[in-house]
């Protein structure tokens, strides 16, 4: 212990009495990443959905779903009904797309067969769905869960983030060290 | 606690708290505000035309809807999504949907549709060839979509035709 | 702002905000009308923050007496 001790000491660059301290902080802050992620993770788990929340980026639900609102999403096993609000990913694009079911067909082996769309749009999502070679119908493997709950413009702070993100490393570098020199 | 932004900051932590309680209570009232059955009728009126394209089979119909939202709306209802269905189920296949034609309702005021004669927004189509002579239901469903909240998907109102054996 | 006046007025921005809050709920409630108690809940914000935000003389009934310099 006492070896183990003086090289941590040497390592941290604090004298072996504020070893403690030191450590202390360090453990808070690893806690609190860990609980987020812990909650994170549950949330996927009991929803068996990889984005259990996701931001709504596109104009294509309106006037349903602003840019900005937050959408929970969660999936189960049951086939999907015509009229249900969908989140599903086209193969090469990192954007969830969230648009309404509204044609379904399941053919003699259980496959099912999807259509959606944007309940602002005028057409249907088949040009979409063709990336790589002509695809008419979206499967259910390709879906990532349907959405049961909303709530308005909250989602709004991520995306300025990403459009500020310069002005939120600021604000959050003051605020990270403030909260470095509260809990230590 | 001294300084002007010092106090705005204070006072913006505890107006969060605040307006998650606000929101909160309003969508778990919208949970238990809902439970209103509007007066819906649908018929079909007639089918227009069925054909095929020498691809698929497929059908313009007209149906008649009465319906009146007007006790469905409260304080957590933002829109309501109202779209009709045609549901079919060919031998051999599970049962396939097709939406027909939808409508937003935005307000208590124009939540009464009458409608004679509509045709269908979007075509009725099957994704094999299967629609001569199927027996279709036509359900009226509505999406109560929130101000806050979690969203609804109801159903009501039926009826049931059949599609001529020959084009 | 002295120490005082610093927790009265951070007790009567809770207040108001807290009371602004029920009311808008329950006038929303009772009318259904969501926007009554957005607009409610606003204005009562607004109007606590326009008491307790800046450095109002009645926030400074308790001044500090320090000793004059020699």
């Amino acid at each position: 212990m006492e070896a183990i001790s003086e090289l941590l000491s040497k390592l941290l660059k604090v004298e072996r009495e504020d070893l403690p301290k030191k450590l202390r902080t360090y453990i808070r802050i690893g806690i609190a990443i860990s609980v987020t992620v812990f909650i994170w993770n549950t949330l996927r788990v009991i929803m068996d959905c990889d984005g259990p929340v996701v931001v709504v980026l596109s104009e294509s639900m309106e006037p349903g779903f602003y840019r900005g609102d937050i959408l929970f999403v969660r999936n189960n096993k049951d086939p999907l009904k015509a009229g249900e609000i969908i989140v599903f990913k086209v193969k090469h694009q990192e954007i969830p797309i969230v648009h309404r079911v509204i044609s379904t067909n399941i053919d003699s082996s259980g496959q099912e067969y999807i259509l959606t769309k944007g309940d602002n749009n005028l057409v249907d999502d088949r040009s979409l769905y063709s990336v790589i070679k002509p695809q008419l119908w979206l499967r259910r493997e390709e879906i990532e869960g349907t959405v049961y709950g909303y709530i308005p413009f909250v989602g709004m702070f991520t995306i300025l983030f990403s459009y500020f993100i310069f002005i939120f490393l600021i604000y959050f570098d003051y605020y990270f060290g403030y909260f470095l020199r509260r809990i230590s | 606690m001294h300084t002007f932004f010092q106090r705005i900051h204070q006072f913006l932590g505890f107006l969060l708290s605040t307006t998650i309680f606000i929101i909160i209570v309003n969508s778990i009232s919208g949970l238990y505000l809902d439970d209103s059955e509007p007066e819906i009728s649908i018929q079909l009126n007639k089918i227009h035309e069925f054909k095929n394209n020498a691809r698929t089979d497929r059908a313009v119909i007209g149906f008649d809807l009465h319906a009146d939202f007007t006790s469905t709306f409260n304080w957590n209802v933002k829109q309501i999504f109202v779209f009709v269905t045609a549901e079919y189920q060919p031998e051999g296949r599970g049962k396939s949907e097709v939406v027909i034609w939808d409508h937003i309702i935005r307000s208590k005021e124009e939540a009464v549709l009458d409608l004679v004669d509509q045709k269908n927004k979007y075509v009725l189509v099957d994704y094999e060839n299967d629609l001569r002579g199927q027996i279709i239901n036509l359900t009226v469903n509505w999406d109560v979509m929130p101000l806050n909240g979690f969203l609804r998907l109801k159903k009501h109102g039926k009826t049931q035709f059949t599609l001529p054996e020959k084009i | 702002m002295d120490f005082f006046g610093q927790y009265y007025a951070y007790l009567f921005f809770r207040l108001i905000v807290i009371i602004g809050s029920l009311l808008g709920i329950l006038i929303g409630f009772l009318i259904q009308s969501y926007k009554a108690t957005i607009y409610i809940y606003i204005g009562s914000i607004f109007l606590a923050g326009l008491l307790c935000s800046p450095n109002w003389p009645i926030w400074n009934k308790h001044p500090l007496n320090f000793k004059k310099k020699n």
